[in-house]
C-alpha cells in the first residue's frame, strides 16, 4: 500500500490501534484474576453462600472498575500523544493535564527498535522504540504506528541523525540502505533445535507444573498434589512406568524446545548499516533493532557442549543502558559458523586477541581454593543434612563433590586471558565454553583485588568495568594482574599520546 | 590484505605499584568512630528494651552472653576500622585517580579521568565539624564509581575543579 509522504514537521498521531491494544492489554491482565475468582466460587460451592457469591462479585466488579480507571491512561494517550521532527530534534507532546513537552536532539538518538505483535501484524502497524545515549530506558515509545509510516520515520529519523552527525565534520553523505550480513536458514534452525538445552527445558517444565499446581491449591482451595498422589496409587508403578513417562517428558521438552527456537528465531537477519547493525527476528512476534556500533560495550559468546562441537555460538552485543537481567532486552544473535563470528565481531574488534597473541592463564591455587571454600562446606552440610533422612546413602554426595572437584579442574585449566594491543579476550567454561571481549577504549574503571591467602601466594583478582558488567579475572599470578592493569591503563589513557596517526588507522584493513 | 598494529612495551608504561599513595586526614578516624559508636548505641539501646520487656530473657546468663559477645563485636570493629583507616590512601596521577581501600581483603581501584561523567563534593555534619569532605566520581558504569573519603574540604573542592577542567583541556 503505498503512504503519501508524511509532513514530519507537524505534530502526528499514533495509530488508533492503541486503542485496541490499550482495551486487550486490560482484558489480558484481569482475566486471570476472573477466571481465579469465578473458578474458586465454583469449586467451593457446596459451602459458598448467596451473601459469599454477592460479596465476591460486587469485590470482582469494583476490581475491574478500578483497573479500567487506572489504565484508561493508556487511552487517553492515544489524544494527547504527539511527535514531530524539527530541524535538529525529536519533540514530543504528551500528557492530557499536565501538559509536558520533550525535545530530543537528533544526535542524541542512539537506535530506532520496532516490534511487531500479532495483534500489530493483523492491523499492519508495529511498535517504535527511540533508544538514546546515557538513558537507563528507551527514550520514547510509539505504542502503534502504520506500518509504512513508521519505515518513513525511521528512514527519516535515521538520515537526518547521519546528516546531522556528519555535518559535524564537515561531511554529507547519503542515507545507505543495509548490507546484509547474515541470514540463518531452515537448516540452521534445525541445528539450534537439536543443539538446545533439551534436560534445562526439562527441568523448567518440571518447575512450572510444580508451581502452578502450588497456585492451584492455593487459589482454588483443591489439594493437587494430594489428587496426584491419589491416582498414582492407582496406577501400578514398574521400573518401564517410570522411564517411560522420563522418556515422554523428554519427548515434550525437546518439542517445546524446538518450537521456542522456532519462535525465537524465525527469519533472522543481521543487515550492515552505515554505522549500525539491523537486526530482525521472529515468528508470532517480529522485532527489528537497531544497534550502533558505537553504543556497543562489549561482546560475548558462549557455546553448549553440544554447540561446540557443531561450531555454533550465541552471540550478545552488550549495549550502552542495557538491562543485563532483562533476557527482552538481550541482543542475542544465534552464529553457525566461525567465519561469519569474526565477520560479525570485526565490527567491534577487528582481530581477536585469540589469534595473534599467547593466553595467560589462572593459577592452580584457584582448585584448592574452590574445594575447600565451596565444595567441602556444601558436601558436608548436605551429608550431615541428609543423613537423618536416608541413612548412609548420604554418602552418594561425595559423587557431587567429585563432579566438582572435576569441573573446577576443567574450569581452571579451560581458563584463557588474551591481551591484544587494543582488547582483552577472555575464554572459560567447564563442557561448553563463553568466550568475553572488551576494548579497552570501553572500559571505565579497572581494579586489583587480593586477600591475606592469595598475598601470601603472590596472587591476585583483577575486576574491569564497563558500563554494564563488571569482568573478574580470579587467581592471576600477582605481576601478571599488575601487567594487565597497567596495560589496560596505558591503552585507556594515552592512546592520543602515543600516537594518534597509528591509532586512527588501527586495525584499518587496507584492501 | 595488511593490518596495523600499535606495539605497546610493558617497560615503557607507567607501573601503578610505583606510585606514592596520599593518606586520608588523620581526623577522619573520629569520623569513623563516631558513625560506628552512633551505630553501635541504636544497637545497644534497642537491646535494653528488648531486655526490658521481655521478662524470659532476663537472665544473668543471657545478659552475660549478650554483653559479651557485643564487647567483643564493638573491640573487632573498632580494631578493623583503625587497620583499614591506616591503609586508606588516595593518588592522583595526570591521567587518573587512584583509590586504596581494605585491610585483609584489599582492593585498588583505578578510574581514568576521561571516563569520569561527573563529581560531587559531599560534606555530611560530622565532616563539616573537621572541615572534612568527600568527593565522588561518577563514571557511566553502573558499579564503578570511586568515592574518596577523608580530603580536607578546601583539598576535596580544588581536586573536583582540577579533574574538571583537565577534561576540558583535554578535550
Amino acid at each position: 500500500m503505498m503512504v503519501s509522504e508524511t509532513d514530519w514537521s507537524k505534530p502526528q498521531r499514533q495509530s488508533r490501534v492503541v486503542i485496541l491494544i490499550a482495551i486487550l492489554k486490560m482484558f489480558k491482565n484481569m482475566w486471570p484474576v476472573i477466571v481465579l475468582l469465578l473458578a474458586r466460587f465454583i469449586f467451593n460451592k457446596g459451602t459458598t453462600t448467596d451473601k459469599n457469591l454477592s460479596h465476591l462479585l460486587w469485590g470482582l466488579s469494583g476490581a475491574i472498575i478500578l483497573y479500567f480507571f487506572i489504565r484508561l491512561n493508556d487511552i487517553a494517550r492515544f489524544f494527547f500523544y504527539r511527535f514531530c521532527i524539527t530541524d535538529q530534534q525529536l519533540v514530543i507532546y504528551s500528557g492530557a493535564i499536565v501538559k509536558k513537552k520533550t525535545e530530543l536532539p537528533l544526535s542524541k538518538i542512539q537506535a530506532i527498535h520496532t516490534q511487531q505483535t500479532f495483534l500489530h501484524r493483523i492491523t499492519n502497524t508495529c511498535r517504535l522504540v527511540i533508544d538514546t545515549a546515557g538513558s537507563e530506558k528507551a527514550e520514547m515509545e510509539i505504542e502503534a504506528l502504520d506500518i509504512e509510516v513508521a519505515k518513513q520515520f525511521q528512514q527519516v529519523l535515521t538520515t537526518r541523525e547521519i546528516v546531522y552527525n556528519e555535518q559535524q565534520v564537515n561531511k554529507t553523505d547519503d542515507y545507505i540502505q543495509p548490507e546484509q550480513l547474515m541470514q540463518l536458514t531452515a537448516k540452521d534452525i534445525l541445528k539450534l533445535c537439536i543443539s538446545e538445552n533439551h534436560l534445562k527445558t526439562f527441568l523448567i517444565i518440571i518447575g512450572f507444573l510444580v508451581g502452578k499446581m502450588q497456585d492451584i491449591s492455593e487459589y482454588l482451595g483443591f489439594d493437587s498434589f494430594g489428587w496426584m498422589q491419589q491416582h498414582s496409587q492407582a496406577v501400578n508403578t514398574t521400573t518401564q512406568t517410570v522411564v517411560f513417562v522420563f522418556i515422554l517428558g523428554l519427548l515434550f521438552s525437546i518439542i517445546l524446545s524446538c518450537i521456542k527456537v522456532v519462535l525465537r528465531f524465525y527469519g533472522f537477519t543481521i543487515q550492515l548499516g552505515q554505522k549500525h547493525f539491523v537486526m530482525k527476528w521472529g515468528l508470532l512476534e517480529t522485532r527489528q533493532k537497531q544497534i550502533p556500533f558505537k553504543k556497543i560495550q562489549l561482546l560475548s559468546w558462549r557455546s553448549t557442549f553440544v554447540r561446540r562441537l557443531m561450531r555454533m555460538y550465541i552471540l550478545r552485543l552488550h549495549a550502552t543502558a542495557e538491562d543485563e537481567n532483562k533476557e527482552d532486552q538481550m541482543i542475542q544473535l544465534p552464529v553457525t559458523n566461525l567465519s561469519q563470528l569474526k565477520k560479525i565481531t570485526g565490527y567491534y574488534q577487528q582481530v581477536l586477541p585469540s589469534q595473534h597473541f599467547p593466553f595467560l592463564t589462572i593459577q592452580k591455587q584457584y582448585i584448592a581454593r574452590g574445594i575447600l571454600l565451596v565444595g567441602l562446606p556444601i558436601t558436608l552440610a548436605f551429608i550431615t543434612g541428609l543423613y537423618f533422612a536416608i541413612g548412609w546413602y548420604t554418602l552418594l554426595t561425595l559423587l557431587w563433590l567429585f563432579y566438582f572437584i572435576i569441573s573446577t579442574y576443567l574450569y581452571r585449566k579451560n581458563y584463557k586471558v588474551w591481551l591484544s594491543n587494543e582488547a582483552i579476550q577472555i575464554e572459560k567454561g567447564v563442557w561448553g565454553r563463553e568466550n568475553i571481549l572488551v576494548n579497552f577504549r570501553n572500559l571505565q574503571q579497572v581494579s586489583i583485588k587480593t586477600s591475606p591467602y592469595k598475598r601470601k601466594h603472590q596472587l591476585a583478582d583483577i575486576e574491569l568495568s564497563t558500563t554494564g558488567i563488571n569482568i573478574n579475572i580470579p587467581f592471576l599470578r600477582k605481576e601478571e594482574a599488575a601487567f594487565i592493569i597497567d596495560f589496560t591503563l596505558a591503552n585507556i589513557e594515552f592512546r592520543r599520546e602515543i600516537s594518534q596517526s597509528v591509532l586512527r588507522e588501527d586495525y584499518k584493513v587496507e584492501k | 590484505m595488511e593490518i596495523k598494529h600499535l606495539q605497546l612495551h610493558w617497560e615503557d608504561l607507567p607501573k601503578a605499584e610505583n606510585v606514592v599513595f596520599q593518606p586520608v586526614e588523620k581526623n577522619y578516624l573520629k569520623i569513623i568512630y563516631a558513625e560506628w559508636l552512633i551505630f553501635y548505641a541504636t544497637i545497644l539501646i534497642a537491646a535494653i528494651a528488648i531486655f526490658y520487656f521481655v521478662k524470659d530473657i532476663q537472665t544473668p546468663v543471657i545478659i552475660m552472653s549478650v554483653a559479651i559477645v557485643f564487647v567483643l563485636l564493638v573491640s573487632l570493629t573498632f580494631f578493623l576500622a583503625n587497620k583499614a583507616f591506616a591503609f586508606k590512601a588516595y593518588a592522583i596521577r595526570e591521567k587518573d585517580v587512584m583509590s586504596r581501600s581494605g585491610w585483609l581483603f584489599q582492593k585498588l581501584q583505578v578510574i581514568p579521568i576521561d571516563k569520569i561523567q561527573h563529581c560531587v563534593v559531599r560534606t555530611g555534619p560530622l565532616e563539616k565539624k573537621f572541615d572534612l569532605a568527600s568527593l565522588k566520581l561518577f563514571t557511566a558504569g553502573q558499579q564503578s564509581d570511586i568515592t574518596l573519603s577523608g580530603l580536607k574540604a578546601e583539598q576535596a573542592e580544588q581536586l573536583k575543579e582540577w579533574i574538571v577542567s583537565k577534561q576540558r583541556n583535554d578535550g
